[in-house]
């Protein structure tokens, strides 16, 4: 059993007048292998829903489990963690050796892993960093690389279900590809990936499921064109949808025969499609 | 999340004591405070305490909300009555081995007591009904009379601002970097010195850079704003007395001269 989460209500504050509901009664079941993408508008609970998954927080009401143990029962917290590895927004901000391959190191160390430098070269490879940064200091790359540091220092630790608070926000167009392919390339090596995302396109091209969250209540979840279609028929305030669905609905509305899809080449095959009958007649 | 309801945290509020000048409350906590030095009396330190907790009440803060905020204090206050209680030699009333208890330690103690407990309330008070930006302008507007002679008022009151508006950003900061580092496995409860000492490291470094990061930020901010040290400045909203503003600082004043007079004159009749 991968991650599932029973019933869980969460609530910052409880019981004083800065209670502040965040989460409730969620009911959702992480597959193994598939990329989900959570998305909903600011303040809907995504990042709090994140922190549940590796246990930093406990939930108020049910229980989170990761493959059969609980998050509430503290023997279980360092296993748990070593399996979830959660990345936060940002995480270049977290970074603080003084040599990229201490950085790399830290993370696993504290599980008891030895980053060799052999190992260390690797996991630069794997985000697509030079292996002649192994002796600077972190705080001499760009801000992508840094990023992409932050990231590799976590693989090290190998976890089994990685989770990515908005892994591509404000990275250049080159930055983000090298994200969307780091991710797809840990798929196929059998990770188990969660992002939060507020960039629509993004979650088409990555992720195989989708959960939307709205003020804490679970408003869908299931695969990513079902979700999108119920996201055509009924507007959440504050998400928008991929602009290939934008294109496919304004063709809709203006009477267009063409069926909703989600990705650049169906999108141009739709409206291919359009285009021929219209030359036909 | 870390506990927002900390000593110091602006409760928002429309009571009286939220709707004081700000300059009413600085006075005011400054007359609690050289009262709570010159009086040394159980009974007059009790009205003052008393008077203080009828204040918080009126303020509309709830009893379970100042009790969060104080009780990390309550073990120094502890501490404090312990100490007094059994170390203060003088008349014996009671003696648990090498313990003994005198007269005057349970005299001493109480005083203690009422001096702490009048000083967290009265400090609680104003941060709780104050916001940060009013008792800046507050501070600011009773330091300007001593600008004249060479002391940098606007840039204290700068200071504070900026200091006050970003305790609450290095602390969310602080604690998402303790979140993304146990993330990583760090153990912040390490035993040791040199342990602690090396577990922080992770913490303390990304948390300096990103505050000067800040401060670099902020710089630029106000220069683009046209900020100059010393330059002439409005207010969005300028600080009036009011009649109820006045009134208060009467009665203050007048409480404060009847205590310091009875105890001038021997204390309470007994």
């Amino acid at each position: 059993m991968p991650i599932t989460l029973n019933d869980v209500s969460f609530l910052y504050n409880p019981g004083t007048t800065l209670e502040v509901k965040a989460l409730n009664r969620l009911n959702v079941n992480f597959k193994e292998g598939e990329i989900t993408g959570i998305i909903g508008p600011t303040g809907s609970g995504k990042s709090t829903l994140l922190m549940l998954l590796n246990g930093l927080l406990k939930p108020t009401a049910g229980e989170v489990t990761v493959d059969n143990l609980s998050t509430t029962n503290k023997v279980n917290l360092k296993a748990i963690r070593q399996k979830v590895q959660l990345i936060f927004q940002y995480p270049e901000h977290q970074l603080f050796a003084e040599t990229v391959w201490e950085e790399l190191a830290f993370g696993p160390k504290n599980f008891g892993i030895e980053i060799t430098e052999q190992k260390a070269t690797l996991l630069l490879e794997q985000v697509g960093l030079s292996e002649q940064y192994l002796h600077s200091s972190p705080f001499e790359l760009s801000g992508g690389e840094k990023r992409r540091l932050a990231i590799a220092s976590v693989l090290g630790i190998s976890p089994k279900y990685l989770v990515l608070d908005e892994p591509a926000v404000a990275l250049d167009p080159l930055g983000k590809e090298t994200i969307y392919n780091l991710l797809f390339s840990l798929k196929k090596q059998g990770v188990t990936v969660i992002i939060v995302s507020h960039n629509m396109d993004e979650v088409a091209r990555l992720c195989d499921k989708i959960l939307v969250l709205d003020r804490g209540n679970l408003i869908a979840f299931g695969d990513k064109n079902q979700v999108f279609l119920k996201l055509l028929e009924k507007n959440v305030q504050g998400l928008s949808l991929p602009v290939y669905a934008e294109v496919i609905k304004l063709l809709r509305e203006r009477g267009f025969n063409v069926d909703p899809k989600f990705s650049l080449e169906e999108t141009v095959a739709e409206i291919l499609k359009v285009v021929q009958n219209n030359a036909k007649h | 999340m870390l506990n927002i309801n900390t000593i110091g945290q602006y409760i928002p509020g429309n009571s009286l004591i939220h709707r004081l000048d700000p300059r009413t409350k600085l006075l005011s906590l400054l007359i609690t405070i050289v009262l709570v030095f010159i009086l040394d009396e159980p009974l007059s330190l009790g009205i003052l305490a008393l008077g203080i907790i009828t204040l918080t009440i009126t303020s509309g803060i709830k009893p379970k909300m100042f009790w969060q905020a104080l009780r990390p204090v309550v073990i120094i206050l502890m501490l404090a009555l312990f100490l007094q209680l059994f170390f203060t030699p003088g008349e014996k009333i009671w003696a648990i081995g090498p313990l003994t208890i005198t007269r005057e330690g349970v005299i001493n103690s109480g005083v203690v007591f009422l001096r702490l407990v009048v000083m967290l309330l009265a400090a609680y008070l104003i941060t709780a009904t104050t916001s940060p930006n009013e008792l800046t302008h507050g501070l600011e507007k009773l330091l300007k009379p001593f600008g004249k002679f060479g002391l940098p008022y606007g840039e204290i009151a700068l200071m504070l601002t900026i200091a006050l508006r970003f305790i609450p950003t290095l602390t969310a900061e602080a604690e998402r970097l303790i979140k993304a580092q146990e993330a990583r496995g760090a153990d912040f409860n390490a035993k040791g010195l040199t342990n602690k000492a090396k577990a922080v490291l992770p913490l303390i470094v990304p948390l300096f850079i990103n505050a000067f990061k800040r401060a670099d930020e902020l710089a630029v901010a106000m220069e683009a704003r046209g900020y100059r040290i010393g330059a002439p400045r409005g207010k969005l909203k300028p600080l009036k007395f009011n009649f109820v503003d006045y009134l208060i600082m009467l009665i203050n004043g007048l409480i404060a001269v009847l205590l310091i007079i009875i105890k001038l004159r021997g204390g309470f009749p007994a």
